[in-house]
């Protein structure tokens, strides 16, 4: 382990958050409310805090940081950026306790838009903008946003690599600062759209910027009580389904289209499986929820396609309580919050190519079965897959559902019920948000026990991290040397 | 700009670390072992692309529309030749590299030219290397020698030992103590390079590069060091590609040459192809066969044979026999500075010398040669002071050169003038100028 380096770049990564704390204040400043000091006061302490740390241990060559320090730093970045993104609502009093503020940071900055926070319009609006922040800086991730704006972080490919997985392997441009510049600028531009487009359809400057922020890093907080249900207006629903659909595509296929080349897309076989699979759950719950829930077929379908689009990109936002709805849909929500979004993009859960290549594998042992000698490939694009990367996702695959499985049993220790813990354990991980039982849509995760919140934390780390990242850290073998 | 290297081979490699170095350079690499690729990806900040060099559509999704140069490495010369083709006829490159061993092509230029293949140039890693032997056998003296302009002038490196008239002194003092006019452009001290102002000191150990005209070596030689003047004698082991082509190099020369070889077959080739050179049949790593042969007597040893951990081996075993003078043949990049530890005074890497004599062209400007010395860390390199320049009219005083850049010669009308501080740079003179690398920029400026 390189401490110095660790220190130095996490210092760096700790002043870039600070700086957003500090336009958060501007935020307070402008509407003139209380908590423009406690804002203050975090951007001291977080600011102070990194720029000790990178003062101490600069001069360091950078360069010696192998894959090892990558998944060290990245994970460590994390842990310790909602540790201070926490401090705003530990100073204006949001929460009563730590773990709900580190919850609701962590919530913020996985993007799982999971809050623990009760009535959330009489919160001032620093707070309520700097929650919506956290999601957007975490949508695309604090490393790799880092990478952009600071050549000094030197060549960083093991950082990217711990923080964007591996499947995306192929650089946009050379340059690994150009292609996290490119990331972020089309990121930046789709939510100045989002934003644009929420604003025409009559929300307030201010919240049209919070809910881009956090509909493009399919986050999930809302500046409302009820979420978008509040707005009741079909143009922001629609909206919002196009933008959180968009945020669910991988970033490589926007980045060629900038370039003029749209014909990625369709040739994407995920990006079809992506609207194949919207399409039917789509069809399915529309036909399942119409007449017992919803008198018109407009209806059914109008809330069927923004819950389904939410729920699988991993987003969260809200416009029905899909647990009045029958147990088939509610099943059926569960099921899309595994497949999440579409590998490089904000979205969460498996993503979206892990499941293709796992079906195409499956109907290859079976194909195998009937024809002992037969010659297969598993091809996607056209190109085939390499053993290393299917492996890499059957290992994920396993990693996910093991982790799944002692989360939920931990939470069964912890006396939270069946429904609960298993649906937030598996929204925590998928970075989804909303979940049943005790905290489904309408509801929040304020009344599940302390330690249950932390099991969630864990569980909203590793998924953002994608497992691999974080778990490899709890390895003895990595500790060694 | 873009460059695209085809081959991620060790010549390939070093290419691509070279490149990624440089600042606005976008490098993609592009093999068809994955494995390579995946090396290379992990240790440097480049994009690699798995397939044919010569497929159109790898070169399409390489980027080879927008690509200004492109180096086919690999290493077979057909696979780089065909490479060069798709990417002048499809893609328009501008300037195409290729590495090619075989003579019959590399020797055609027609078959080169700008009409056919458009290749410029061909490299032949062999060649170059036979070369760089032959310069070190020629000036036994010196640690390292370069040629600039058709070996009329040299820059040479010598390493400063205890004894040595330099040894302790600043470099004004030592310069007061000489007739000539002498100057020194880099200093390699350890692990870093230093460009020297008038009071560094020299230190023992060092390994100091001098601006030399061709004819004054001798004379500036026996200022710095008490080696043999003229080898006569030299024993090389390895009669592979770069054995045989030194060896016939020498006997032109009439230096004995003697060539330990392991195959018979090949010891056969050798016989009927070279004229008076010593064929022995045996292994070079042999102390009976070598202290049969007088090993003791040798000028110099040159362990040149494909395997290079025995390279190393056969060398220290020759130094320890007594022979003052070794060079060995290294291809891994890793061992170079393993066997500099080891004493041994010469380490040869045709990688990295055909990855350092395609770098200049990525150079802005008219660099009309270029190699690496001290590690990668300071560049040689000879170019043309354009129209626009602005050295021209100034007094070398009087130009704003950061610390780390030193014009260590003029050349102006086929004369060499070692400068001062008051000679002046005109239109149309070559100078000989001495970087570190992270100044590379500045100097790229000045020329254009």
């Amino acid at each position: 382990m390189k401490w110095k380096s660790i220190i130095n770049l996490l210092g760096i990564v700790i002043i870039i958050v600070s700086l957003f704390m500090f336009l958060s204040a501007g935020i307070s400043l402008y509407y003139k409310e209380k908590d423009f000091f406690p804002f203050i006061y975090s951007f001291f302490i977080t600011f102070a805090s990194g720029y000790i740390l990178y003062f101490f241990t600069k001069g360091e060559n950078r360069e010696d940081i192998r894959h090892r320090e990558g998944f060290f730093i990245v994970t460590l970045s994390w842990i310790t950026v909602a540790m201070y993104g926490s401090l705003p609502y530990m100073f204006v009093g949001t929460f009563d306790t730590f773990t709900d503020a580190y919850f609701e940071s962590m919530a913020g900055f996985t993007t799982t838009g999971a809050s623990v926070m009760e009535e959330i319009e009489n919160n001032p609006k620093g707070i309520l903008f700097w929650r919506s922040l956290t999601q957007w800086l975490g949508g695309m991730g604090i490393v790799v946003f880092s990478l952009a704006i600071l050549p000094m972080f030197g060549k960083g490919i093991q950082l990217f690599k711990a923080e964007v997985p591996e499947i995306t392997v192929e650089k946009l441009r050379p340059r690994l600062v150009d292609t996290a510049k490119s990331l972020w600028y089309i990121y930046t531009t789709l939510t100045v759209l989002a934003a644009i487009f929420y604003i025409l359809g009559g929300m307030s400057i201010y919240d049209g910027i919070c809910h881009a922020f956090t509909t493009l890093a399919t986050g999930g907080f809302s500046t409302k009580n009820t979420s978008i249900a509040y707005f009741n207006s079909t143009y922001i629903d629609i909206v919002c389904i196009i933008f959180m659909f968009l945020a669910g595509i991988n970033y490589t296929l926007y980045f060629f289209a900038f370039k003029g080349d749209f014909k990625k897309f369709f040739k994407s076989e995920e990006f079809r499986f992506y609207i194949i699979v919207t399409t039917i759950a789509v069809l399915l719950i529309t036909f399942n929820i119409w007449k017992k829930d919803y008198k018109s077929v407009f209806d059914a379908f109008r809330y069927a396609l923004f819950q389904v689009v939410s729920i699988m990109t991993t987003t969260g936002y809200a416009t029905a309580d899909y647990e009045k709805w029958s147990f088939f849909a509610q099943m059926a929500i569960i099921t899309l919050m595994l497949f999440g979004g579409m590998i490089g993009s904000t979205g969460g859960g498996i993503k979206q190519v892990r499941v293709l290549l796992m079906f195409r594998q499956a109907y290859r042992e079976l194909y195998q079965l009937i024809h002992p000698r037969a010659v297969t490939v598993l091809k996607l694009d056209d190109k085939p897959m390499h053993k290393e990367i299917l492996g890499s996702v059957w290992g994920f695959l396993f990693l996910f559902i093991m982790i799944s499985i002692s989360a939920t049993l931990i939470m069964g220790l912890i006396g939270e019920d069946l429904i609960t813990s298993l649906s937030t354990v598996i929204s925590a991980l998928c970075n989804v948000g909303p979940a049943l039982g005790k905290a489904g849509p309408v509801e929040n995760y304020a009344s599940l026990h302390t330690l249950a919140k932390w099991v969630l934390i864990f569980c909203m780390l590793v998924g953002r991290l994608e497992i691999y990242t974080v778990i490899i850290l709890l390895v003895p073998h990595f500790w060694r040397k | 700009m873009r460059v695209i290297i085809i081959g991620a081979g060790e010549v390939g490699y070093h290419l691509a670390l070279f490149l990624s170095k440089e600042k606005d350079v976008d490098v993609v690499v592009v093999d068809i072992d994955r494995d390579k690729l995946k090396r290379i990806n992990e240790e440097l900040d480049i994009a690699v692309l798995e397939g044919e060099g010569g497929s159109p559509e790898v070169l399409k999704d390489a980027g080879a529309n927008e690509a200004d140069l492109l180096l086919a490495v690999t290493n077979s010369d057909e696979a780089n030749m065909i490479a060069c083709l798709v990417a002048k006829a499809l893609f328009k490159v501008k300037r195409k590299v290729a590495r090619i061993r075989n003579p019959q092509y590399y020797t055609n230029d027609i078959l080169l030219s700008k009409d056919n293949l458009d290749i410029n140039p061909a490299i032949n890693p062999e060649l170059e290397s036979a070369k760089a032997i032959i310069r070190v056998i020629e000036a036994p003296f010196a640690y390292d020698v370069e040629e600039f302009e058709n070996g009329l002038i040299k820059v040479v490196g010598f390493k400063v030992s205890k004894d040595s008239v330099i040894a302790g002194k600043t470099l004004k003092e030592f310069r007061q103590t000489l007739k000539e006019n002498l100057l020194i452009g880099i200093i390699q001290r350890e692990n870093s390079a230093i460009i020297p102002k008038g009071d560094d000191i020299v230190k023992k150990g060092d390994i100091i590069y001098l601006p030399i005209r061709s004819e004054d070596i001798y004379k500036i030689a026996s200022l710095f060091s008490k080696g043999p003047r003229l080898v006569k004698k030299i024993m090389i082991v390895g009669g592979g590609k770069i054995g045989y082509m030194v060896a016939t190099e020498l006997e032109e020369k009439d230096i004995t040459v003697k060539i330990i070889e392991k195959n018979p077959d090949r010891c056969k080739y050798l016989i009927n192809k070279l004229k008076h050179t010593i064929i022995l049949n045996g292994d070079g790593s042999d102390r009976g066969l070598l202290e049969e042969e007088n090993i003791e007597s040798m000028d110099v040893f040159a362990a040149l044979s494909n395997n290079e951990e025995l390279n190393i081996m056969s060398c220290l075993l020759a130094k320890r026999l007594g022979v003052k003078k070794v060079i060995t043949l290294v291809n891994r990049t890793d061992y170079i500075s393993v066997a500099n530890n080891l004493g041994i005074e010469v380490v040869i890497s045709p990688r990295l010398i055909t990855a350092s004599s395609i770098l200049r062209y990525v150079r802005r400007g008219d660099i009309l040669s270029l190699t690496t010395v001290a590690e990668d860390m300071a560049e040689i390199l000879e170019a043309k002071v354009g129209n626009t320049s602005k050295f021209i009219g100034k007094r070398l005083k009087e130009t704003k050169l950061p610390p780390s850049v030193l014009i260590g010669a003029i050349i102006r009308n086929g004369k060499i003038i070692i400068p001062s501080g008051d000679d002046q740079i005109k239109n149309g003179d070559r100078l000989i100028i001495f970087t570190l690398r992270e100044s590379i920029k500045q100097v790229e400026e000045l020329l254009i």
